[in-house]
């Protein structure tokens, strides 16, 4: 499977991916087992991974990845992974401000926090690997179904299609993953994919 | 440059280029670089406002010694509090204070793309903004041509025309119609007299952003059969008669119509009754009495 899905997308087994900014979307089949593709795949070429989870825990995807032969605990430890819990800190933030008063979901500080968070972490990775991380977010309509506006998320994609451009040489890669618009009942996912694709 | 549109070298112009998502290998980025080239050889300076992460690459495909380029993506929306351009920046008071800009210069300016500022500020405002830029000198100076770069596909049709409505040429990006050639393109041009001339055009981009073997698609109107033309004659096969000979003709002229001035008539309807009134028409001399039907000319 692992083969086959890496001569589907031109890559070879041990090349990195440099620059990319893959967006998962989905029409009628699942597509979460790309993100456990891209997450093996950049483990197996030792490119550190900065992983945000808004969907499932770490234990979810641990138990995936040493189906698939990676340990994650391991890779943690390593320093090869660093594993952000999206909705943990989403919570934090907004149960924070909730206390104000305020609906936390309009305010971009809640947003800017976990973007500085992803970014703390791949500056980190970077430094200690000598390489560019890949960042992996799984999945990105968490944030409109959690009632962001489009706009918004399409402006934290911006900031983390630059993050991995930052530098001058080595890009990082970016695996973003959107489940089913149609699902969700509005376009907004649709126009994320559109707005900030490869 | 080989572009033979010579129609975009003219003062004031604006022309958008637009994009299509889905036919993304036949990208303007490219054109937008080929324009941007051919603007630094004609004018003083060409402002290039970046706002799609994308354009960082530009810098590394023209000539830089006269382009001014401003990185207004790296902080679109000021979430990193850096000083640099940003969505939510006025670009025209921007321009003024970044430059030293006086009135004998020559400037371009290119904005690529559009879409971040319709999306962060609004179409109706964006408009403004392109226009000021193209048609009036509120930058100091005179203001040779401005080219933007949208993504026609990212916005809703009302937003798209209205973009397209400001401009005075649009460019859209398309399939080449032949294998020849790497790129095609529609052009709608405003001139100023009014008139729209609508081009389609087939190009090749070298790597320096040269456009060369351009050729224009000739569109074909493919004749249709006389058989079609011909206009079916709808008073044929009539089950009545539409026209008189002469001799109904002169049967008619001697019918006399009711209150009608005649003498015999006059005389007949008097002898047969007493004490009621008449009315009897007689036309005076001038009057122009008209035998035809008077509702001839309406159309029952």
């Amino acid at each position: 499977m692992f083969l086959e899905i890496n001569n589907l997308i031109d890559v070879k087994q041990t090349e990195r991916l440099n620059g990319w900014f893959a967006g998962i979307s989905e029409s009628s089949v699942e597509g979460s087992f790309l993100v456990h593709h891209f997450l093996s795949h950049s483990l197996k070429t030792s490119t550190p991974v900065c992983f945000v989870a808004l969907s499932q825990s770490f234990g979810h995807y641990n138990t995936i990845s040493q189906k698939f032969g990676t340990n994650l605990t391991t890779q943690k430890e390593t320093n090869k992974l660093v594993f952000v819990e999206g909705l943990k800190l989403l919570g934090n933030t907004c149960c924070k401000d909730c206390d104000k008063g305020d609906n936390p979901i309009d305010d971009k500080s809640v947003l800017t926090n976990l973007l500085q968070s992803i970014s703390t972490s791949y500056k980190e990775l970077k430094e200690k690997n000598g390489c560019s991380p890949t960042i992996i977010i799984d999945n990105i309509s968490v944030l409109i179904v959690l009632g962001f506006d489009t706009r918004d998320v399409i402006t934290f994609c911006h900031y983390l299609h630059e993050l991995i451009h930052e530098d001058i040489g080595e890009k990082g890669c970016l695996v973003l993953y959107a489940s089913n618009g149609k699902q969700n009942g509005d376009g907004s996912n649709e126009n994320l994919m559109e707005l900030d694709g490869p | 440059m080989t572009f033979t549109l010579k129609l975009y070298i003219s003062n004031g112009q604006l022309v958008i280029n637009e994009n299509e998502w889905d036919s993304s290998d036949y990208h303007g980025r490219g054109v937008l670089c080929s324009f941007i080239s051919s603007l630094a050889e004609r004018v003083d300076e060409v402002h290039i406002v970046c706002y799609d992460g994308r354009s960082r690459d530009i810098k590394s495909h023209i000539d830089v010694s006269r382009c001014k380029i401003y990185d207004g993506h790296s902080d679109i929306l000021n979430w990193n509090n850096t000083s640099s351009l940003n969505a939510t920046i006025d670009i025209i008071p921007f321009l003024i204070e970044k430059n030293n800009i006086h009135g004998n210069k020559k400037i371009a300016v290119v904005i690529d793309s559009l879409t971040q500022l319709i999306l962060y500020r609004s179409a109706s405002y964006t408009c403004q903004v392109i226009h000021k830029l193209a048609y009036t000198q509120c930058l100091g100076c005179e203001v040779e041509q401005v080219v933007c770069l949208l993504h026609e596909d990212l916005h809703d049709h009302m937003t798209s025309s209205l973009v397209e409505h400001t401009a005075s040429t649009i460019i859209k990006m398309k399939k080449p119609s032949t294998d020849q050639h790497t790129h095609g393109c529609d052009v709608f041009h405003k001139k100023i007299s009014g008139k729209i001339t609508q081009i389609t055009e087939n190009f090749s981009l070298t790597d320096n952003f040269e456009i060369k073997d351009v050729k224009e698609v000739s569109t074909v109107i493919s004749l249709q059969s006389s058989a079609d033309d011909s206009q079916v004659d709808p008073a044929a096969n009539l089950t009545f008669n539409l026209t008189l000979t002469d001799k109904e003709k002169k049967a008619r002229s001697q019918v006399k119509l009711p209150y009608t001035y005649d003498q015999q008539r006059q005389e007949d309807t008097l002898s047969k009754s007493v004490g009621e009134g008449k009315i009897f028409y007689q036309p005076d001399e001038i009057d122009d009495f008209d035998e035809e039907d008077p509702d001839d000319d309406l159309d029952i």
